[in-house]
């Protein structure tokens, strides 16, 4: 009986993790014009914007019921339901719309989009919901034998790949890794093996108790200071100062904690054969903060990397939304 | 039934019965079948801090626009009818002492939202429950606005600078970008001064450097787009056509896959796109490149990437590629902007 239950339950999981992956095959875009065409009912002064939020998972634990919509700077508040469209009269130009949505904390900001004389644009916009996905953020993998080798790195993402290069294969990135970091695949040389994916079903819990606030002023020499006692190389340094600082300091200011080595698991696992002698791997966590949350987490210690032998080095990020269940449970 | 009149009355008829009679009434779509959560009981446990005979009620106010730098509402709240008046703190959280016993909650808060009203709640002695509040705005017409266009402004992604030299060299370089810097790495102070290395990269007061790199917001890029020319590429094509072209330019590995694994994330996220290069003088019009000494070469690699809709057809004749020199002292700097669509542009053409 009990064991039917649990079978039950199992196929039930089963299936949901197969719609699950079904709808992960989407990629995770924000906004896209879908359509924009001449509309009769509009006169030459005219334009139209239509707004088309039917592609959101309207998840009934976090429904969207609410979203605010700056266009150009003139702020309209709305309900909303799968089925809604808005709609939004204008004079021909160069519009940015920048929406946000309850329950979803995620702000959308569209590029600058013209709109012609008497055209009506149909704009589909999707949010991010509440806490349930998490996208990881370029990792890169850079590999340094003593001698060049025939190397084979496999890679499980706690999700899904959503860009690789070189092409992420069936048994994973096969070449043969050089000790001045290339790696060469067929012929073709890489100065690292780049990956990025998503997990659609959870998001990594941020523990807001040891970690760091960051001012957007002190992005750069924190970033500097905690990686050059990682021990990363130039390179590796400024592959990933000039690829976290500019998000980083579009908020005033954010939590970092970072997630070393086993910790990593979590987020992908990682097999290089031959086994390397170090593997370091780092994975920042980042959260922008509103200027009204106060954190006060005790800093966190840093790992460094012990460059011995056959050494692979591993970074990568997310950027988490704030979540105040986690804080206040501290 | 009267005293939910009453209670509107006293604090919203200004407010919400002055919007009934000029609105012209009618709810938008379906979006009032629509019910949220609005008063949703987050946890109830006894307190150490409570004796028998209290109890405590903690309110927090949820909606995402009491976050956005407006000022706070003034809520009214009625608990069995007792009605208190407070100003939402910074901490959107309310408490409200209690004895033990059955409680009903009326609220209203300031702004064109509906009224809350809770079912009967019990509260055991010594408990503390808290509960989450999201008030749900006022479906109605909004009188149409006029919107006024403003002049775009695009963001300049990631471009890069790389140097090589046969030999050490001392070099300034200046960097003037259409519009403002939002980042630079290292930090661009009037210029970057640094030695080129012979064996790559470059050193700024004492650090090594493997490239130089800035983002801007830059004016005009917009209009730089020609439909004409250039490529359509589809999603499952992205990486293929990116080393393709680059290899063509003569980019080297480094710069090919900086440029792939910076551009071909964002690139596969859409169906169908237009992509155009500009190349050396066009690259001015997204900011001016100035090195001293002169290099033997320059070479400048700007990538306007549209996504398309998918109604969208276009033919662009294919664009020539530039090649890379590379003997002597030469630079390369590549990047690139997201345009959105432009009707306008496309009629034009």
């Amino acid at each position: 009986m009990r064991a039917s239950i649990f079978i039950l339950l199992l196929s039930v999981v089963a299936v949901q993790q197969a719609r699950a992956n079904e709808k992960g095959r989407e990629s995770p875009w924000k906004y896209r014009i879908v359509n924009s065409s001449p509309d009769q009912s509009l006169n030459k002064e005219q334009a139209m914007f239509d707004l088309d939020f039917s592609a959101n998972n309207w998840d009934s634990n976090y429904p969207i019921t609410a979203i605010q919509l700056s266009c150009n700077g003139v702020i309209q508040r709305f309900g909303t339901d799968p089925d809604f469209r808005k709609t939004i009269l204008v004079t021909p130009g160069d519009y940015v719309l920048q929406l946000v949505a309850d329950n979803s904390s995620d702000e959308i900001t569209t590029s600058s989009i013209h709109i012609d004389s008497g055209f009506r644009t149909v704009i589909a916009f999707q949010f991010q919901s509440g806490y349930s996905q998490e996208e990881y953020l370029k990792p890169v993998i850079y590999l340094y034998p003593e001698k060049a080798q025939e190397t084979t790195i496999q890679l499980n993402p706690n999700g899904k790949f959503t860009f690789t290069y070189p092409v992420y294969k069936e048994n994973g990135w096969a070449g043969i890794a050089h000790p001045d970091g290339q790696f060469t695949i067929e012929g073709k040389n890489y100065p690292y093996l780049f990956w990025e994916g998503i997990n659609t079903q959870s998001q990594s819990k941020v523990d807001y108790s040891t970690g760091f606030v960051v001012n957007s002023d002190e992005v750069t020499a924190f970033l500097e200071e905690k990686l050059t006692e990682m021990g990363l190389n130039d390179h590796e340094l400024t592959d990933f100062i000039t690829f976290w600082g500019p998000r980083m300091v579009q908020s005033g200011k954010g939590f970092v904690r970072f997630l070393f080595n086993e910790e990593y698991d979590n987020i992908a696992t990682l097999a290089v054969s031959p086994q390397p002698t170090s593997i370091f791997r780092v994975y920042m966590l980042f959260t922008p903060l509103e200027s009204t949350i106060e954190l006060n987490p005790a800093p966190q210690e840093i790992k460094s990397v012990d460059r011995k032998g056959f050494t692979v080095i591993e970074w990568g990020g997310s950027e988490i939304n704030y979540n105040e269940t986690l804080a206040s449970h501290e | 039934m009267n005293k939910k009149i009453s209670l509107l009355i006293a604090f919203t008829a200004s407010v919400l019965f002055a919007n009934a009679a000029t609105t012209p009434g009618k709810p938008t779509s379906k979006s009032d079948l629509f019910v949220p959560i609005e008063f949703l009981i987050t946890s109830s446990a006894p307190s150490a801090a409570l004796d028998k005979n209290h109890a405590k009620f903690e309110l927090k106010f949820e909606d995402y626009l009491l976050n956005n730098g407006e000022p706070l509402p003034t809520i009214e709240l009625s608990c069995n009818g007792v009605i208190e008046r407070f100003q939402l703190d910074s901490s959107l959280t309310h408490t409200i002492e209690v004895s033990p016993g059955k409680y009903k909650f009326m609220m209203i808060r300031t702004g064109d939202y509906q009224e809350i009203i809770t079912d009967s709640i019990t509260i055991p002695p010594g408990y503390l429950t808290k509960a989450r509040v999201n008030f749900t705005p006022i479906m109605r017409e909004i009188e149409p606005i006029i919107i006024q266009p403003i002049e775009p402004i695009i963001i300049s992604y990631k471009p890069v600078l790389y140097f090589y030299s046969p030999k050490d060299l001392s070099v300034n370089i200046k960097l003037t970008p259409n519009g403002t810097f939002t980042y630079t790495y290292p930090a661009y102070e009037n210029g970057w001064k640094g030695t080129v290395e012979a064996n790559g990269g470059i050193t700024i007061n004492k650090k090594h450097y493997p490239y130089l790199f800035w983002e801007g917001k830059t004016n005009g890029v917009n209009a730089l787009v020609d439909y004409n020319e250039g490529f359509v590429v589809s999603q499952e094509n992205v990486t293929a056509f990116l080393e393709e072209k680059l290899t063509e330019m003569g980019l080297n590995d480094q710069e090919r896959t900086d440029f792939i694994t910076f551009w071909g994330p964002r690139m596969v996220g859409s169906e169908k796109n237009h992509v155009q290069f500009l190349f050396n003088e066009a690259y001015n019009d997204i900011a001016t490149l100035a090195v001293t000494p002169k290099p033997d070469h320059v070479f400048r690699l700007y990538l306007l990437w549209t996504p398309l809709p998918e109604s969208v057809n276009l033919n662009p004749v294919p664009q020539k590629m530039i090649q890379v020199k590379r003997d002597g002292f030469s630079v390369v700097e590549w990047g690139g902007s997201e345009l959105m669509y432009n009707q306008t542009l496309a009629n034009h053409d």
